[in-house]
């Protein structure tokens, strides 16, 4: 797994803001808004999106909306995305503490 | 690990039946008036392993149904043959790409370009700010709006739609109401699936078998027997929904963000082309084309006018498709093969016996659809209904179909019910009790009121 943390391109900070936009396009975007000079750092196009702590209809708001298959399958995707989103958090946390980074 | 389980299960079984000794043992020990031919034997085989994989869900359902064809096309078609049967590889292939598969696809492209629009979501808030902070009335109005555009779009997005309105509303409220006002929103869209032969791809399936039968009733014959289904039913889930209700006078906001929708040439075009295409569906018995025909109008017009564009092409639900194509595929199997009569031969068949076929297999479907997948249970039972009655098969297929839908007392019933348990509102229990509730009546309505409304419509043989 590659990791970094993101740093703002105009004052180096590390403290960021991310704002959620569904455009009119239907993609689901974050644009990341420097806490400290508040320049834009960057733009995600997202794709299995995770709200930790939020049910699934907040995982479902968010993703353009998919016709699951059966309902084991709806459930089982988003319980996928859950785990797949913790696991990856808690790997990526131990990689930047690893590299001495502050997380 | 259990998928894994699946998987080893389905090929054991499916080395089972391939081995000599499989077919040997099942035949020597079946009465003469039983006779299991060897290429009915091998649609018994492929039925099999298909319904292991699509009940236990060990791979995605549409695997399944690939898997399927594959198994037709490698081992059943030359067993046919052999066998002196007249049968060719494209009567398989093209289950996958038929009317009825045709008409689904242009039923999605519909639902994706209200959704991109926003036209579902303008019209859901309009009526449900009419109904006002009174409970008895938003309930109503929410199962109204639900079923009505369940009937027309995809049964998942309206559920996502109107979950996302309802409930920063039902949190205000305590949880004995709460629960019935989001289950509404599920138990609305599902019912909404009666109404048309878009709404459920039960319904699709059980239309496409009619067509081969030369029986299918036209869109409108098929509006004209869902609606009042639905429209009791929408009743019947208001009324069990109301009495699970004790002090429906709570005051509550109405809370909901308003969304404009800019009435510029995209939106006409998407209403015209809308209208238009069920103005085309409707009048199918004038105009001589097929309702898959027709469905072509709008996914033209949406993607050329690029309304939708590719990434919405590639979004479609193209393996609910290939799970549909499957099951009308294995149908063809088991129709062909000479497996539905061998099924048949089992059962009574006289002509008295057509209603109490078609509640026995509607029983069926209901309990196994309440566990597993709606289409995937259409896919196993309507080759058999298909097969109980060369001479009226309507009632039956129409009764599986309706029975498939009706199916709703848990979360694992349909991707409704499973999204709204997912709000983490609702337990088991508070779904259980007015969905087994409403299926069981609903079942016993569709036999009864259903059954006789069928005949007044003209579904021969009802």
């Amino acid at each position: 797994m590659e990791v970094h943390r993101q740093t703002c391109q105009a004052c180096g900070s590390i403290n960021h803001r991310n704002i959620l936009v569904r455009d009119e396009k239907n993609r689901t975007l974050v644009f990341v808004r420097c806490s400290q000079c508040k320049e834009l750092v960057a733009r995600y196009e997202l794709d299995g999106y995770y709200h930790h702590g939020k049910s699934a209809d907040a995982f479902t708001r968010v993703q353009p909306i998919e016709e699951p298959e059966s309902a084991r399958s709806y459930l089982r995707t988003f319980e996928n995305t859950k785990s797949d989103a913790l696991e990856g958090y808690e790997t990526a946390l131990e990689t930047l503490r690893q590299a001495d980074k502050e997380v | 690990m259990r998928q894994l389980a699946g998987i080893c299960f389905a090929l054991v079984l499916l080395g089972s039946f391939a081995s000599d000794f499989g077919f040997h043992t099942l035949t020597e020990n079946l009465p003469a008036e039983h006779t299991l031919s060897r290429q009915a034997y091998v649609a018994l085989a492929i039925l099999s392993v298909a319904a292991l994989l699509w009940i236990t869900e060990a791979v995605p359902l549409f695997v399944t149904s690939l898997f399927v064809l594959l198994l037709c096309i490698v081992w059943l078609l030359p067993v046919m043959q052999d066998s002196g049967i007249d049968v060719d590889r494209s009567e398989f292939l093209q289950q996958f790409f038929s009317d009825i598969i045709l008409l689904f696809l242009g039923g999605f492209t519909l639902s994706a370009a209200m959704h991109k629009l926003q036209l579902d979501l303008w019209l859901s808030q309009k009526v449900i700010a009419w109904a006002g902070p009174n409970l008895p009335k938003l309930m109503l109005s929410v199962l109204i709006t639900t079923a009505f555009l369940s009937m027309w779009l995809s049964n998942t997005a309206t559920t996502a739609m109107m979950l996302a309105l309802v409930l920063p509303i039902a949190l205000q409220l305590p949880t004995e109401l709460r629960q019935p006002l989001i289950l509404s929103v599920p138990f609305a869209a599902n019912i909404g699936g009666l109404g048309t032969p878009i709404g459920s791809p039960p319904n699709a399936i059980a239309m496409e078998y009619l067509q081969q039968t030369g029986n299918a009733p036209s869109f409108l014959t098929w509006l004209i027997i869902g609606s009042p289904s639905v429209v009791g039913m929408l009743l019947l889930a208001w009324g069990t929904l109301l009495w699970m209700c004790p002090n429906r006078d709570t005051s509550f906001e109405m809370s909901m963000s308003s969304v404009s929708i800019t009435p510029n040439w995209q939106l006409w075009l998407t209403i015209g082309t809308i209208l238009a295409t069920i103005a085309g569906w409707m009048t199918s018995a004038f105009h001589q084309q097929s309702s898959g025909t027709v469905a072509l109008v709008p996914v033209l017009v949406f993607f050329a006018s690029r309304i939708l564009n590719v990434r919405d092409l590639r979004a479609l639900p193209w393996d609910v498709l290939l799970l549909m194509g499957g099951g009308l595929c294995l149908g063809t199997a088991i129709s062909e093969s000479g497996l539905a009569d061998w099924i048949v031969s089992f059962l009574p068949s006289d002509s008295d016996s057509i209603y109490w076929n078609a509640l026995l297999l509607g029983s069926v479907a209901c309990v196994m659809s309440s566990v597993m997948s709606n289409t995937a249970t259409a896919n196993l039972i309507m080759p058999i209904a298909l097969g109980m009655s060369e001479t009226s098969p309507e009632p039956l297929l129409v009764g599986v179909a309706f029975a498939c839908t009706l199916a709703m007392p848990l979360p694992v019933s349909t991707p409704p019910n499973a999204m709204a348990f997912s709000t983490e509102q609702i337990s088991v229990s508070a779904m259980l009790k007015p969905g087994l509730a409403i299926t069981l009546v609903g079942i016993v309505l569709t036999f009864t009121l259903g059954y006789w409304w069928w005949s007044v419509v003209g579904l021969a043989g009802s």
